[in-house]
């Protein structure tokens, strides 16, 4: 290929060079990034204090149903005798009918303590993320019922598809260490 | 991911009430009752994202053995078939280099900005090949690239300076992705990415129709996305152009006989061709022109976004790529034989089946064993 060509030869000496320049540019942009690399991998996760249960959560995530759902941290229940989680406003009467539900899955299950207190939980499997529980909760109640992506059905997008419609700006990058994002924790 | 998930229980431990919504203090129950915790079941996976990060640098080393060692199509194939398996299905698709390319500028604009090394190194890794070996990233390691591979049926030609232009989106997509980081924070390449919804096999209709249309005009002009649209194949293209070793379609003499050129899907084969030097006045007024419209486009960055910076430097982006361009065509190459475009080769190894020195070459190793 080496012709004794004075253009050639210049060439190769360009080629060169831009390669060596190639190659320092990406060890420079490494050297940059690694100076304030962490180790831990980061996932999406909803800050409970933020989020203002506009819904989104149901319809925005990549997957069907949505990875966000419904958690209760009892600690923080008051156990009401109306719970607005989980009746709506102008309930009927006071019973697990369908139409009484604020939940339209019916995720929410009742189950007795004692007169006149009631153990509200979320099966998850039902779930679809709309918030209207935590909504109730949150506008009238304790704010015990909040929203959590599910840390073992999120498939961590590179660019989380409900962050980017999420009212409250409620989403953001947590190390893996710290998956979930709880409301007890941040009050101490 | 969903495979290394362990369950664990978080307790969490009664918290005196501090904040707005804590309106009602717990009862005092009679019967005992104490309240449940709450199960927050967690993924560990710290180590996944080095399992993958070793994974892709394996897959592009055993890429690049296959493409320049082996010279075997069907190995690359089978490779191909392993990314889109592994990387698309299994992984769902995220993290992939082409988005890191929009961490690795949110990094560098904002340094709170937490990045992970193994995104660094996803970024990184794929470029670092493409200077010295060619776009083998491209070849049988990228999802998105393999599964538009498997959809190749027809190859209609598209001219030269067609494919040049349409090339140029690429780079234009590129500065807009890089825009939207800087501006909006919002990731643009990920949320237009056509083929992610396969991978997930669930997706907004009108993104998994995107694809659908994309896969459907790859059925004719093989690759839509590589050629003509990924940004990320636009900086693999940049640094292929100085690879130490690129694919070379015949290891012996090519005799012109023209087959590799109809085997190549995406216009990667160069053609033999006398010099068409533009004489010193035309290239003159080539790189004038060029400069000419480099200089537009700049004054129309300040037209149009005033005094933000990053739309200035945006409409110079647009400006630099047709620019350059354009200066290409004031200079150009003899060719006596076909030889690849390091650029736009995607490293599949297709050519190598049809030239007729390659076939023996593979023979031979073949007997070597
Ligand atoms: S989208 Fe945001 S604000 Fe709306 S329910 Fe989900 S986390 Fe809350
Ligand atoms: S990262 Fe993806 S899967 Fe997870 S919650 Fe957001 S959109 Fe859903
Ligand atoms: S051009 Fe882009 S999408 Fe195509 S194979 Fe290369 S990196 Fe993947
Ligand atoms: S390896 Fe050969 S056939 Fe494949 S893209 Fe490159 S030049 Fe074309």
């Amino acid at each position: 290929m080496s012709k004794p060509d004075p253009a050639e030869g210049r060439r190769s000496f360009l080629e060169k060079m831009t390669k060596g320049v190639s190659f320092f540019a990406l060890g420079g942009v490494t050297g940059k990034l690694l100076s304030n690399a962490l180790r831990e991998e980061m996932v999406w996760q909803i800050d409970p204090l933020k989020c203002i249960q506009c819904g989104n959560c149901a319809t925005a995530c990549v997957l069907t149903p949505s990875a966000s759902k419904c958690y209760h941290d009892f600690s923080m229940c008051g156990y009401c005798r109306v719970c607005t989680g989980f009746f709506p406003t102008d309930p009927t009467t006071l019973d697990e009918g369908a139409e009484n539900q604020l939940c339209p899955v019916g995720a929410i299950q009742r189950k007795f303590v004692e007169e006149p207190y009631y153990e509200y939980e979320i099966d998850r499997t039902l779930c679809i993320g709309c918030a209207r529980c935590a909504k109730g909760c949150t506008s009238y109640g304790n704010g015990s019922l909040y929203m959590q992506i599910d840390r073992t059905l999120c498939v961590n997008c590179n660019q989380c598809a409900i962050a980017l419609v999420c009212e409250g700006k409620a989403f953001s990058r947590v190390p893996v260490e710290q998956q979930y994002v709880l409301k007890g924790s941040r009050m101490s | 991911m969903k495979g290394f998930g362990v369950a664990c229980c978080l307790l969490l431990a009664a918290i005196p009430g501090g904040y707005a919504e804590r309106r009602f203090p717990p009862p005092d129950f009679e019967t005992g009752y104490t309240q449940p915790p709450v199960v927050f079941q967690e993924v560990r996976t710290p180590v996944s994202q080095y399992v993958d990060l070793t994974l892709l640098v394996v897959c592009l080393a055993i890429g690049t053995w296959l493409l320049h060692y082996r010279r075997s199509r069907r190995g690359i194939f089978l490779l191909g078939l392993f990314a889109v398996l592994y990387f698309g299905f299994y992984k769902n698709g995220c993290i992939c280099p082409i988005g890191s390319i929009q961490n690795v500028t949110l990094a560098l604009l904002d340094p709170h900005y937490p990045i992970s090394l193994a995104v660094i190194g996803i970024f990184i890794a794929p470029l670092l090949f493409s200077l010295f070996y060619g776009r083998v990233f491209c070849g049988g390691v990228c999802p998105l690239g393999a599964i538009q591979d498997l959809f190749l049926f027809r190859t209609l030609r598209v001219p030269r300076w067609l494919e040049g232009s349409l090339g140029l989106c690429r780079y234009f997509y590129l500065g807009i992705a890089i825009y939207t980081v800087a501006e909006y924070s919002r990731f643009v390449i990920c949320e237009y990415d056509p083929f992610v919804g396969f991978f997930r096999m669930s997706g907004l209709p009108w993104k998994l129709g995107l694809g659908a249309a994309l896969l459907g005009i790859g059925l004719f002009i093989p690759r839509p996305y590589c050629r003509y649209l990924c940004p990320y194949g636009g900086l693999l293209s940049l640094l292929a152009r100085r690879s130490s070793t690129w694919v070379r379609i015949t290891p012996t003499d090519c005799t012109n006989c023209t087959l590799c050129d109809a085997a190549c899907p995406y216009e990667a084969i160069l053609r033999p061709e006398e010099p068409i030097r533009p004489e010193g006045s035309w290239r003159f007024k080539i790189i004038l022109a060029s400069l000419g419209v480099m200089a537009l486009f700049i004054a129309s960055g300040f037209y149009l976004f005033g005094t933000a910076l990053s739309g200035i430097l945006l409409s110079t982006w647009f400006g630099v790529v047709i620019a350059s361009k354009m200066m290409t065509q004031a200079f150009s190459n003899r060719r006596n034989h076909f030889e690849t475009d390091h650029a736009a080769c995607l490293s599949c190894g297709r050519c190598y089946e049809y030239c007729p020195y390659g076939k023996t070459m593979q023979e031979i190793d073949a007997h070597a064993g």
